[in-house]
């Protein structure tokens, strides 16, 4: 990250996304979950129905972390997500 | 996955050099304690009620999306434990550049008002919006949306050359006049490289 002048980010936001601009995602609303590794994974079928069609008996509750992580990185491969590295210092 | 808390580096404007922060989820106890209780408990050089977030109540905000996996609230907090800065974004919104795809959307996104130039004659901590900002990237990559970010702005020179420099697009002008700006997934990525967090 450099420090210039420009590099502060002013103050932005407090206005309400019309729903014209906002997906249809209700199945994420009120879910609780037990880890973050679990939020991410529902996230991701959430956002891309496509893929939980091929996922969708993948039931949590009955996998455990080794199983999880593996099924993430399944669902990184089907979506072509790299994974991101720890930031140069 | 976003891991946090996350060690990131932000400059200290009084040691002259850069200094390890931590990325951390914004609960509701921590923007009641370190944000709506603090921040604006400074001296200012400048009258406050100009500043947009002046009204902003952070733990009304957290608490309103604390249950809902669309919405996500994280903070800068410095080896003393303030919050030098916090984003709340959704990540249900549709790009406005890329047809049929997502993008985060950033809902609130401001730096603590002692490292904001323009209020105080000098600020504790620089690079802390642009750490946030980058967060909300990040997720958007790691989430399959291709770092596509967008958000509204108000139209001053000085958020125009922010944005524009990050390589973020002007995608509207709004009624009220702020400025809608949609960082495209060619820059993101671009972004995420020069950052390292991307090959």
């Amino acid at each position: 990250m450099t420090w210039k002048d420009d590099d502060f980010v002013p103050v932005t936001g407090g206005a309400n996304l019309a729903d014209a601009y906002v997906r249809d995602l209700d199945s994420l609303r009120n879910v609780k979950v037990k880890s973050d590794l679990d939020c991410h994974i529902i996230r991701l079928l959430a956002l891309h129905p496509q893929i939980s069609i091929r996922f969708r008996n993948q039931d949590l509750t009955c996998l455990d972390d080794v199983t999880k992580r593996a099924l993430l990185q399944d669902l990184n491969d089907s979506l072509n997500i790299k994974p991101l590295r720890t930031a140069k210092k | 996955m976003l891991v946090l808390p996350d060690d990131i580096k932000i400059f200290s404007v009084k040691e002259q050099c850069s200094v390890t922060a931590q990325v951390v989820r914004l609960t509701r106890s921590l923007a009641k304690t370190k944000i709506d209780g603090t921040w604006w408990k400074i001296p200012l050089s400048s009258n406050i009620k100009e500043e947009e977030d002046h009204h902003w109540v952070w733990r009304k905000s957290v608490g309103q999306h604390r249950n809902n996996l669309k919405w996500e609230a994280v903070a800068v907090q410095s080896s003393g434990g303030d919050v030098e800065g916090a984003i709340l974004y959704r990540i249900d919104a549709k790009s406005q550049i890329a047809e049929g795809e997502g993008a985060v959307f950033v809902d609130l996104l401001a730096t603590a008002p002692r490292n904001r130039p323009w209020v105080v004659s000098s600020p504790d901590y620089r690079g802390v919006g642009a750490v946030l900002l980058l967060v909300a990237v990040r997720q958007s990559y790691l989430l399959g949306l291709g770092g596509r970010v967008w958000l509204n702005s108000l139209p001053s020179e000085r958020t125009r050359k922010f944005y524009r420099k990050q390589g973020f697009q002007v995608i509207f002008e709004n009624d009220d006049g702020t400025i809608g700006y949609e960082l495209p997934s060619n820059r993101a990525e671009q972004w995420l490289k020069n950052e390292g967090y991307l090959r």
